[in-house]
């Protein structure tokens, strides 16, 4: 993967020429001055997706000193060390009054001129919303759920940060000082990224945090600031974007489709309703207080559907077609907290209903001085200290510095008390395996963002898969004043493909690993003084681990069964330019052809207020497969066919089911409350672009709309729609 | 390096070649997965705690799934479940009693012997705030002939 330290000044060299000619070739395709098409079709890339074994292009192959694997350099540290700079709380996004958005938020996407950047870079009228026009991209609940908060976001490249809102005070943030201005770097001892090499909402570091309540209905206006001209982008990256709101329950206007995308100079409007799932049919009348949200004043706002269906804890992040690795690694995620009357954010509310989880107590709702989002990623820079990414290796890119919310290996200062961290594996292509260096066990109460139906403590956690997010309850009260504790990853990569090992912790620590994230790479660090009281919620006491249990769908019948096969040696059957793409990845429907992604394709059609089956089947030993469906949650039924295969942590509703490698995993979803186009995908976004993805429509509870749905194909003048390329058996 | 150069270095010298040996290979597969029974492995091991010596007993029941990558040749891999759940601790001089209701999967490549170290959690009733965790150490012997062997010990997280 990366050269060992000790490589010769000879392979180092073999190694700089060959990234710099990958780096080239990358450049090259994402300036679109060759098309992935075209590499294929020089052979560049090989029928099986990997890069054309020629010397002087491919680090990996055996060079002229032998058939030693050269690997890449490393990046270097500028002199960084771990545990260095402080680990930043993530930075608020403001919310606003609606009627701050200019021009107003509309229903159906407004088609109003601007001006509008091509691929070419050339400036023509186009739509001032992205959004695909007309009734069907029109949001759907609109009236029902009129929007009560805005959020506004541009999507830019780097620049400092000037009005950091991390939430909490100084005190809480490791002594930040939030009127500083932060430099977008990952260390202070490291050049700050250039405009072309980062792009996250507004531009800045650290990540971006949204709060959200049940019941209280957002716009989120998103804006392509980005640069204008598609190779002003350090050497990847594509300027068109698109935001996925991670398991988001809302209509599929609102989801990110994939083909959905928006040029600079647009902006898209996605409503976000905030919803209980099932709130057509369930407890319609709102009389439950457990589906619920806080009013602001200590009491519970009581809303429609199902209270077992809440969720905690999502992120959102690009999911432009064929780019959302290279868009998602240069720095396009953020994550979203959303608040309940069951997980609203105070820990003293004692209500009878709030689960008091770790958080703090000045606000009504939304307390993170003990609620702790931390997103983990992987990243890799050239010599010049700028983000690299390298497109060439389809088993997926894995970076050698390990980052928490975009700092390189920080400190984070604790109190001596109970706190809850929200940990997002926001990688490309790496798993993480957490445990404490001391061994300290965790109590983990949310997989995917749910709250478990009941709290599982475990000293070293499960894998955690890309998109995975894992809700995590540590007790610091046992420790003195000064200690140190780490957290270390045990989950040794080799490529892209999986976990090569899952190490022992003192395998981990010993320092012999040759994947550079492997280790210690978050100090803990222990403060003597509390200065709150720990109100927070008692663990250990009868019925303290119990959470949120299982919405029962046992009484729902199954609709259909279905078979998704994820695996290598995928074809192409449709050609669109815009919509089909070419990788060796796939998916077998129902023991159909493994197929290459083509979002104008329909793979599958479940019916609105249905229940269905699906396994989901890795065709492989030799990779894994993080499997998000987008909309509906689901229920783990079994693993490798077994019930009792399903670990403790997985039996609440999850997203992202990581398929093991040869492993298989069934799992039960019902389909309700809104339809549209929707996608299932491999979260490892390399295999994602490369192409492992495929749509599936939901019909809108019977409303007349087109079905088969058109496809939308975004061009800078405005959306065409198409007609679906093929639309399987199985659809 | 501009785009002519490019041009002549790799994407024509490619283009040539992908002329010359138009050869397209769909790569085949047969996927291998051997799943091993559900084993109780006995536990034997006494620990130091911040305050006395607690002997485990009990049986772990270890689940096995052999991986073979027949797509790129890559290693074997191992999976192992380890359930922890009948594990039964006790203070020896308390009395006290001690259980965990942890799992730990782990993936190894597979080896003609292995030992792997995993750390679960131990409490005393539902005191779960005041939970210590232990390792347990199983040896995995494998050979063709006999498969997966295991024999485990629990020893005490050392001190980092």
């Amino acid at each position: 993967m990366y050269l060992s330290t000790q490589a010769s000044p000879q392979q180092l060299r073999q190694a700089q020429q060959a990234q710099r000619n990958r780096q080239d070739i990358v450049k090259a395709l994402s300036h679109g001055q060759v098309s992935r098409r075209d590499l294929f079709k020089w052979g560049l890339f090989t029928a099986g997706g990997a890069l054309a074994l020629k010397n002087g292009l491919n680090p990996f192959v055996g060079n002229a000193y032998g058939e030693i694997p050269t690997g890449v350099p490393r990046s270097l540290l500028f002199g960084a060390a771990a545990f260095e700079c402080p680990m930043p709380r993530c930075d608020l996004m403001e919310r606003k009054a609606i009627s701050a958005l200019s021009p107003a938020p509309q229903k159906a996407a407004n088609t109003a001129n601007t001006r509008v950047t091509g691929p070419d870079g050339i400036v023509v009228d186009g739509p001032m919303e992205g959004r695909p026009p007309g009734d069907i991209w029109a949001h759907q609940g609109w009236d029902l759920f009129a929007p009560k908060v805005a959020v506004e976001q541009w999507q830019k490249g780097a620049e400092p940060c000037l009005d950091y809102n991390p939430g909490v005070s100084s005190y809480s943030n490791c002594g930040i000082d939030p009127r500083a201005a932060v430099k977008p770097c990952f260390h202070t001892k490291m050049p700050a990224q250039s405009p072309q090499s980062l792009w996250t909402y507004g531009g800045t570091v650290p990540p971006k945090l949204l709060q959200g309540r049940y019941g209280e209905p957002i716009i989120f206006r998103h804006h392509n600031a980005l640069p204008a001209r598609v190779d002003a982008n350090n050497g990847f990256g594509r300027n068109t974007v698109t935001t996925h709101e991670h398991n988001g329950h809302h209509g599929a206007e609102s989801d990110g489709f994939t083909g959905a995308f928006i040029f600079p100079g647009q902006y898209y409007d996605y409503h976000w309703p905030i919803v209980h799932a099932g709130f057509r049919t369930i407890n319609t009348a709102a009389s439950d207080p457990r589906c619920g949200a806080p009013d602001g004043y200590g009491g519970i706002t009581k809303l429609p559907g199902d209270w077992r269906e809440t969720m905690s804890t999502h992120w959102f992040h690009d999911h432009m077609f064929s780019f959302t690795s290279q868009n998602v690694y240069k720095g396009i995620a953020a994550m979203f907290n959303l608040y309940s009357s069951l997980d609203r954010g105070n820990e003293a509310v004692n209500d009878g209903v709030n689960l008091r989880l770790p958080s703090g107590t000045a606000k009504d709702w939304g307390n993170l001085d003990y609620d702790v989002n931390i997103m983990l990623s992987d990243k890799a820079t050239n010599p010049d200290g700028q983000l690299a990414f390298d497109i060439f290796n389809f088993d997926g890119f894995l970076g050698d510095m390990m980052m928490a919310n975009l700092a390189y290996k920080p400190y984070f200062f604790v109190e001596r008390r109970k706190y809850r961290f929200r940990f997002l594996n926001a990688s490309v292509s790496r798993f993480f395996k957490l445990a404490l260096s001391n061994g300290a066990p965790m109590i983990q109460i949310g997989n995917d963002g749910n709250l478990l139906p009941r709290a599982v403590q475990l000293s070293e956690l499960d894998e955690m898969g890309i998109a995975e997010r894992f809700d995590i309850v540590i007790d610091f009260s046992n420790f003195t004043d000064g200690t140190k504790i780490h957290l270390v990853n045990l989950a040794e990569h080799q490529d892209g493909r999986r976990v090569a090992k899952n190490l022992s912790l003192s395998e981990a620590l010993s320092g012999n690993s040759q994947d550079p994230c492997v280790g210690k790479f978050l100090e803990f660090r222990v403060r003597g003084a509390i200065r709150a009281a720990d109100n927070s919620r008692d663990f250990s006491r009868p019925g303290g681990m119990d959470l949120i249990p299982n919405p029962d769908l046992s009484k729902i019948p199954v609709a259909r069964q279905r078979t998704f096969e994820f695996g290598r040696g995928a074809s192409q059957t449709t050609k669109d330019p815009v919509s089909s793409a070419l990788g060796p990845w796939g998916v077998k429907v129902d023991g159909g052809s493994m197929l290459a992604a083509d979002f104008g394709r329909v793979s599958a059609a479940p019916k609105n207020g249905t229940r269905e089956i699906w396994t989901l089947v890795n065709g492989g030993g030799g990779w894994d497969h993080p499997i998000h469906i987008h909309f509906e949650e689901g229920q783990v039924l079994a693993r490798d066919g077994s019930a009792s295969k399903v670990p403790p942590w997985e039996r609440g509703r999850k997203d992202v089911y990581r398929l093991r490698p040869g492993g298989s995993i069934t799992i039960t979803m019902q389909f309700r409350d809104w339809g549209g186009m929707f996608m299932e995908h491999c979260h490892n976004t390399v295999h994602e672009d490369n192409a492992m993805l495929l749509r599936w429509d939901l019909d809108r509870n019977g409303q007349a709309v087109l079905k088969p749905l058109p496809t939308p194909i975004p061009k800078p003048t405005g959306v065409e729609f198409l007609p679906p390329t093929d639309r399987l058996p199985s659809a | 390096m501009r785009t002519e150069q490019l041009w002549k270095r790799f994407l024509r010298p490619a283009l040539v070649a992908a002329i010359a040996i138009p050869a397209v290979v769909v790569p085949l597969f047969v996927l291998a997965v051997v799943q091993g029974a559900t084993v109780p492995v006995l536990v034997d091991g006494t620990i130091s705690s911040d305050t006395e010596n607690i002997g485990f007993g009990g049986e772990m029941t270890i689940t096995t799934r052999v991986v073979e990558d027949t797509f790129f040749n890559g290693p074997t891999l191992l999976e192992m479940n380890i359930d922890f759940s009948q594990v039964k601790g006790q203070g020896k001089a308390s009395g006290k009693k001690f259980t965990s209701e942890a799992q730990v999967i782990v993936h190894r490549p597979l080896l003609a012997f292995d030992e792997v170290e995993v750390i679960f959690p131990y409490t005393e009733g539902n005191n779960v705030h005041a939970a210590r965790s232990a390792v347990a150490i199983i040896s995995a012997s494998f050979s063709a002939r006999s498969g997966i062997v295991l024999t485990s010990k629990i020893k005490k997280v050392p001190l980092i």
